[in-house]
């Protein structure tokens, strides 16, 4: 062993940790080598110098410090749990919100942005590009510009993103029966014209501006003053109605018209006890069925279609709602008479 | 010696029954445990530190932790390693926090004050002559200053078994070396005091 790998083990050495044979190779090195008996030496030396430094002892009033100092701590914990214990409970649940309402505006901002770019902006710009040199080149501009003008439409109609936004949750409402002597007290005349109306209108292709006078009248000879309500064209109608309305029995004609003109209102009611509003009523001044597009808040929409329900059966699926997060859900309701 | 001796291997029986009495209820024996260890823990935080008033201000954090945990104090060591393991977790993250080192650093330099409160606590001996004190005091400072230029573990280390007096073990349970790292910390940290204190000594 050199003088460096002795010295490495000279202070376990001192301590005695050192294995037998160890020991004795280091006090044959000892024997024989004069620097390392002195590196010896003075590591002893600094070994009792350190023991020999007077211990630093503690403050007298070391233990008075330390009570002073537990209380202290004690005291400020005790503050701190009063303060923070209950929003413990509280912030998470008022964070939680904020974070929610936070992302909830975030992803309505970036969807109204997003449909702002895709379907404006670069559809516009494609316009644009396409348009522009045949406007230049082409002398006779009538023509061009109709075909131009056409593009769009179509163009928009192919977007599904635009139209599938807006578009209300449309649902079907089966009216229930109801007692005739209770809604109408009309003249038998105008039952009659009604619903001959009703079912010749299932030809389809029956003139509007027709129907709306007989559709007037019967509205006026409901009692109702509802200067907002209006007939369908009854093609709107779902696909296979009941088979017993064709008949031209009287009594259903009657419960057909009347429970529309009642059930209009008590839907206006619904919707603004809810808190939405009214858009529109009906299609144009067209005779039956009747359609009554509305804005619901989101919140209310449940509760919208629970009373909705009362007035009759709803066909379609209402717990839907689409696009889940927005405030407002318009509802586009088709009214169909009770068979 | 052996007096000393005995009274250190009674010890951790003591300590164990007072801090059975503490977590029994009893608040008085903790002021009792204290009271037994505050000068070793303090001397600890001095050397490791170098300066009086960061030692006391951890010797007392020391005991204020020691205080909090003893309940759940389950005697898988000594009461004095738990204590010492503790002390030495406090004077580390000291020398951590802040910028300790130059902050206290320059303190000590420009006002030599503090080192002479620590002293002259130590130094009580009138026998001596007052130039054999003043060596005294010049030698001490020197070696304080040698054992905190050197890096924490090694210093670590040689306080706890040259000036606290612990055996190998008892500093690897503390400190949470190995054995063997204890040995080579310690041997690494005399050597390099040897070379700086060699013209003192």
């Amino acid at each position: 062993m050199n003088c460096t790998q002795i010295r490495e083990l000279l202070s376990e050495y001192m301590d005695g940790m050192l294995d037998k044979e160890t020991t004795g190779l280091v006090e044959k090195h000892l024997e024989t080598c004069k620097d390392c008996r002195e590196e010896l030496a003075s590591l002893r030396a600094i070994g009792e110098e350190l023991g020999s430094l007077e211990a630093v002892e503690a403050p007298a009033d070391f233990l008075k410090k330390v009570h002073e100092r537990i209380e202290q701590r004690s005291r400020v914990s005790r503050v701190i749990r009063s303060l923070f214990v209950p929003t413990r409970f509280k912030i998470p649940f008022q964070l939680a919100t904020a974070a929610a309402m936070a992302v909830l505006v975030f992803s309505l901002f970036n969807v109204q942005q997003s449909e702002k770019q895709i379907v404006g902006v670069p559809f516009q710009s494609k316009k644009a590009r396409t348009e522009k040199p045949p406007a230049t080149d082409s002398l006779d501009r009538a023509p061009v510009e109709r075909t131009y003008r056409a593009q769009p439409t179509l163009q928009e109609a192919a977007m599904p993103e635009k139209p599938a936004e807006r578009k209300p949750v449309e649902l079907v409402l089966l009216l229930k029966r109801e007692a005739p002597s209770t809604v109408h007290s009309p003249g038998e005349g105008f039952e009659a014209e009604d619903a001959e109306t009703g079912a010749g209108a299932l030809e389809k292709e029956k003139p509007a501006s027709v129907q709306t006078p007989i559709g007037k009248r019967a509205k006026q000879a409901a009692g109702k003053a509802e200067s907002r309500t209006s007939w369908i064209d009854e093609k709107r109608q779902p696909p296979v109605p009941p088979s017993g309305e064709f008949a031209g029995c009287k009594d259903e004609a009657v419960g057909k018209s009347s429970s529309i003109i009642k059930a209009l209102p008590m839907l206006t009611g619904l919707v603004e006890l809810e808190g939405g509003r009214v858009i529109a009523e009906g299609d144009e001044e067209i005779s039956p069925p009747q359609y009554l597009t509305a804005e619901i808040p989101a919140k209310n929409y449940r509760s919208f279609l629970d009373k909705v329900g009362r007035l009759g059966v709803l066909q379609s699926s209402p717990s839907a709602i689409p696009l889940g997060d927005r405030e407002m859900i318009q509802v586009r309701i088709q009214l169909i008479p009770a068979p | 010696m052996s007096e000393e001796a005995d009274k250190e291997s009674r010890e951790p029986q003591f300590d164990a029954a007072l801090v059975r009495s503490f977590q029994a209820g009893n608040k008085a024996a903790f002021d009792k445990l204290v009271l037994n260890h505050k000068d070793r823990i303090f001397n600890l935080c001095f050397r490791f530190l170098g300066d009086y008033q960061e030692a006391n201000d951890s010797a007392q954090e020391v005991f204020v932790k020691a205080y909090r945990s003893l309940k759940r104090f389950r005697f898988e060591s000594a009461f004095g390693t738990w204590l010492y393991r503790i002390a030495v977790n406090t004077c580390k993250n000291k020398v951590k926090s802040l910028d300790y080192r130059y902050a206290e650093k320059m303190v000590y330099l420009d006002n030599p004050g503090t080192v002479q409160d620590a002293h002259g606590l130590e130094i009580s001996d009138e026998t001596q002559s007052p130039l054999a004190e003043l060596e005294k005091r010049e030698r001490m400072e020197l070696i304080q200053q040698a054992i905190e230029s050197l890096p924490p573990a090694q210093k670590m280390v040689v306080i706890l078994r040259d000036i606290q007096g612990l055996s190998y073990d008892d500093i690897a349970d503390i400190t949470g070396y190995g054995l063997g790292t204890v040995k080579s910390r310690l041997s690494r940290a005399r050597l390099e005091l040897r070379r700086k204190l060699m013209k003192v000594i």
